[in-house]
């Protein structure tokens, strides 16, 4: 309100009028995403859009954006920019609506996506990429065109720039080509610039990097960001307003430090209490008998020997170099870094998935493992029920009969519906296919699991469940976990100790609670953040 | 420049893995080609002689070598059925048939390319199944009864073209094109038929992929989107298709040649081998895997322009 009387009252770019977004059913009827919503944003202003997945937060930008897949349906009573409606809902002519999207997207307003090496051409050189927007929107000459691009890759802070122009996005790092879409993105300074889970795919060091610069951006351009996230911590530092969505509708709406401080609606309460922060609970079960080693890791290194043609060296890279160490009984063991640090190479080896190492690794149980993506470790086409049971056809003799019950059972310990035996893996959520990824792990009843960041594809929400699954399990069938992850609230959440690695090196081992609160290296303060 | 010298080196060291093959496989099977030109009735003495003069008798390596030394030469010995040199049997038919693919292949190109874009662009439920419709019949009729098809319509009843009036390029090289349109229509649909569905299916698999959202975010006209983006990522896969049909193609088609009575590769490989004419044969499959060879070599160059992403191998 008192944005309103003031002199430097902010005008509204950005009006988004109760608009829905539907998809037809494949048994027919439709299925409605986002329900009648509205919402605003300021010149200038950020907007964060929070909200688990399939709460419509992605459909409402790619909706503002006009970026819809085809079979979705679009009404309500309009999405205004500048006063201007971008689409009428069938009362403009398509063609028109086609044109004036063509003429603003990429000049007035433009987006980057989550994915940033799937959102880049394969084909097509950084140069050639970058140059488009000013070749559709511009009468730049040549060497004018050059000249904007190299100081836009210098504003998103990428070195190099004239060697950058001839690089194919395979040659980037992740970090590199989520800059390279940012600058693209911002080349023809617009005035909106619409986020959809930008950091989610990065690591959390260059995580916190390119939200600082986007904020940094948003703030000298006077460009207004529609930023969405389920990482409500990210939010909370970029946005000064934000929007929970569930289900397709807003819960609710506000500046920042009201909504994180003092939120209203019990559902943001719980998406708040669900983010995971603060130390591990019940530290006194942390006394519980250790003292036997149930891995042992001496010296291991790993070398990567690239493939070898017929007339080329073999190239070798040293993803883990000389690392030592040993999980107890019972412990749960914390490996963090950032993405290539080694860290799923040293679980591999531990798991025997890889057999080329040097070293001595001494593992006196049973080992099961978990991945990372639940969508693609578990075959599609199949049935639960046949995946749980596939582990105990190999390991076991037990008779059909002994085999299914102890699906069933299975099914009870990880929270599961009992007729998900019959269902197939595609027709699960995330969180769904993670149990079922930590049910057939278990099913064999081993002592230690190792899991390759089992939460990170999850958003928050069933991350937490997820990490509380995991907890009771281990609690009551007294397990060794080692939990591979880059997110440092998880680790502490979950972890007893903590081993910290850097380019194939550990940094830093301790306690969790002592690692925390007292990082001895510089790189796990940074790490921290 | 690094990576063009190794896949040179490379291409010629399984010419020469092939060639020895082939070489082989003559060596193997159980056949006496003294004998054979003797026929059952030569005496013992006469067959060791002919073998002897034939250089039948030396060591095995010697002869590859020799077989070798004469193929980089062009020389293949003699056939045993025309009792000319094989090089000269050859030269004559390989105008046809190598006149026969290139005709055909541009065909396939040429018409594959845009009814795929077109095909790949259908949206409707009519559209789409039209397109499934005509791709299938394409495929599923078989080649000879296509070659008679086109020889009764166009050579019988529009009388477009006399069948059997096969003329050389070099004599008559429109003569020779409305001659040879014909029969490359019969060894294009079937092919065009596969082409399009496969340009189709990967051009729609690439409409859906991140960068398109990406080009249209940028404010790229859905032309602009197909010609620029999603084409060059669809045809990587396309081109590595083509080159096998090309290969195929060029190795000569046994039932075309038959049906439009055109004296090519491919019919000369099955009278030679009815009439055990190993030096022909043996010429013409060393032709043939040496198409393949070369073919695929110049798929990878074009695939690596194509594709960035294809580092050294």
């Amino acid at each position: 309100m008192i944005d309103e009387t003031n002199a430097f009252a902010k005008t509204t770019l950005l009006r988004v009028e109760s608009l829905s977004v539907a998809f037809p059913k494949p048994a027919g009827g439709e299925k409605t995403v986002v329900n009648r919503i509205s919402f605003s944003v300021k010149e200038g202003e950020i907007l964060g859009i929070a909200g688990e997945s399939g709460s419509g937060k992605s459909m409402t930008a790619l909706a503002v954006m006009g970026l819809l897949p085809d079979n979705a349906r679009c009404s309500g009573e309009g999405i205004f920019f500048d006063g201007r409606n971008l689409c009428a809902f069938g009362t403009k002519a398509k063609k028109e609506e086609e044109k004036l999207r063509q003429e603003l997207s990429g000049k007035e307003m433009a987006m980057i996506f989550q994915e940033p090496l799937t959102s880049l051409n394969p084909v097509l050189t950084v140069g050639k990429q970058l140059e488009e927007p000013l070749l559709l929107h511009t009468k730049l000459t040549e060497e004018e065109r050059h000249k904007v691009m190299l100081s836009a890759l210098a504003q998103a802070e990428l070195k190099n720039g004239e060697q950058l122009l001839s690089a194919y996005p395979h040659q980037l790092s992740g970090g590199m080509r989520q800059r390279v879409m940012i600058a693209m993105a911002m080349i023809n300074k617009p005035r909106l610039l619409i986020a959809d889970e930008p950091t989610t795919a990065l690591d959390a060091v260059t995580e916190r990097e390119i939200v600082k610069l986007i904020r940094k951006l948003a703030k000298e351009n006077r460009m207004s960001v529609v930023f969405i996230s389920h990482d409500l911590a990210v939010l909370r530092e970029l946005c000064d307003r934000v929007m929970i969505m569930k289900d397709g509708q807003i819960v609710e709406e506000g500046p920042v430090e009201r909504i994180f401080e003092a939120p209203e609606r019990t559902y943001t309460k719980k998406l708040m209490k669900a983010a995971v922060k603060g130390p591990k609970e019940g530290t006194e079960e942390a006394t519980r008998s250790r003292e036997e080693n149930v891995i042992v890791a001496e010296n291991i290194c790993v070398t990567y020997k690239g493939t070898r043609g017929l007339f080329r060296k073999k190239e070798e890279k040293q993803a883990v170099k000389n690392v030592s160490f040993s999980v107890k009984r019972g412990e749960i063991f914390g490996i963090v870094g950032e993405s290539g640090c080694g860290k799923s190479t040293l679980l591999k080896a531990v798991s025997g998935l890889l057999s080329e190492y040097e070293g001595n690794i001494r593992c006196d149980s049973g080992v099961q493992m978990v991945f990372q993506d639940p969508y693609t470790s578990l075959n599609p086409a199949k049935k639960v029920g046949w995946i749980l049971e596939e582990p105990l056809r190999l390991k076991t003799t037990l008779s059909k009969e002994e085999r299914q019950a102890r699906v069933r059972e299975m099914l009870k310990e990880t929270e599961l519906p009992e007729d998900a035996a019959g269902r197939r893996v595609a027709e699960l959520s995330g969180g769904q296919r993670q149990r079922v990824a930590i049910a057939a792990a278990l099913i064999t009843k081993p002592e230690l699991v190792l899991l390759d960041e089992p939460v990170s594809a999850l958003d928050v929400t069933v991350q937490a469940q997820i990490l509380e699954l995991l907890l009771r399990l281990q609690r009551e069938h007294n397990l060794t976990y080692v939990f591979v992850s880059h997110d440092m609230a998880v680790v502490r959440k979950i972890c007893d100790r903590v081993m910290v690695m850097k380019d194939g090196c550990v940094v830093e081992c301790g306690e969790t609670e002592e690692l925390f609160l007292q990082p001895q290296q510089e790189y796990t303060k940074k790490l921290l953040g | 420049m690094n990576y063009f010298i190794k896949k040179t080196i490379a291409l010629l060291a399984t010419l020469l893995v092939a060639a020895f093959l082939t070489f082989l496989a003559f060596e193997v099977i159980p056949s006496d080609a003294a004998l054979t030109k003797l026929g059952m009735d030569a005496t013992e003495e006469e067959v060791e002689a002919l073998r002897e003069a034939m250089g039948l008798n030396r060591s095995l390596p010697v002869r590859y070598g020799d077989f070798l030394l004469g193929a980089v030469k062009g020389d293949f010995g003699d056939s045993v059925q025309y009792g000319i040199p094989v090089t000269r049997l050859l030269a004559n038919r390989f105008g046809v048939t190598i006149g026969l693919a290139l005709l055909s292949f541009v065909l396939i190109v040429g018409i594959s390319v845009p009814v795929g874009i077109l095909a790949a662009r259908a949206k409707t439920k009519t559209g789409e199944g039209f397109f499934a419709f005509l791709t299938q019949i394409m495929m599923a009729v078989p080649p000879f009864f296509l070659g008679m098809l086109i020889t009764l319509l166009f050579g019988i009843v529009l009388r477009w073209f006399a069948p059997g009036s096969y003329v050389a390029a070099g004599d008559d090289f429109f003569g020779f094109l409305r001659f040879m349109v014909f029969p490359a229509m019969a060894v294009a649909i079937p092919k065009i038929g596969m082409t399009v569905r496969f340009l189709q299916s990967s051009l729609k698999e690439q409409m859906q992929a991140d960068y398109v959202r990406t080009a249209k975010s940028k404010g790229c006209t859905k032309r602009r989107v197909l010609w620029a983006h999603v084409l060059r990522n669809a045809m990587i896969p396309v081109v590595t298709f083509l080159t096998m049909v090309m290969a195929e193609i060029l190795a000569g088609s046994i039932v075309i040649e038959q049906v439009f009575n055109l004296s090519g590769i491919g019919r000369l490989l099955a009278v030679s081998i009815s009439g055990r004419d190993y030096p022909v044969v043996r010429a013409i499959v060393l032709y043939t895997t040496a198409v393949v060879v070369v073919l695929n070599y110049g798929a990878d160059m074009l695939c690596r322009f194509l594709d960035p992403r294809i580092k050294e191998m």
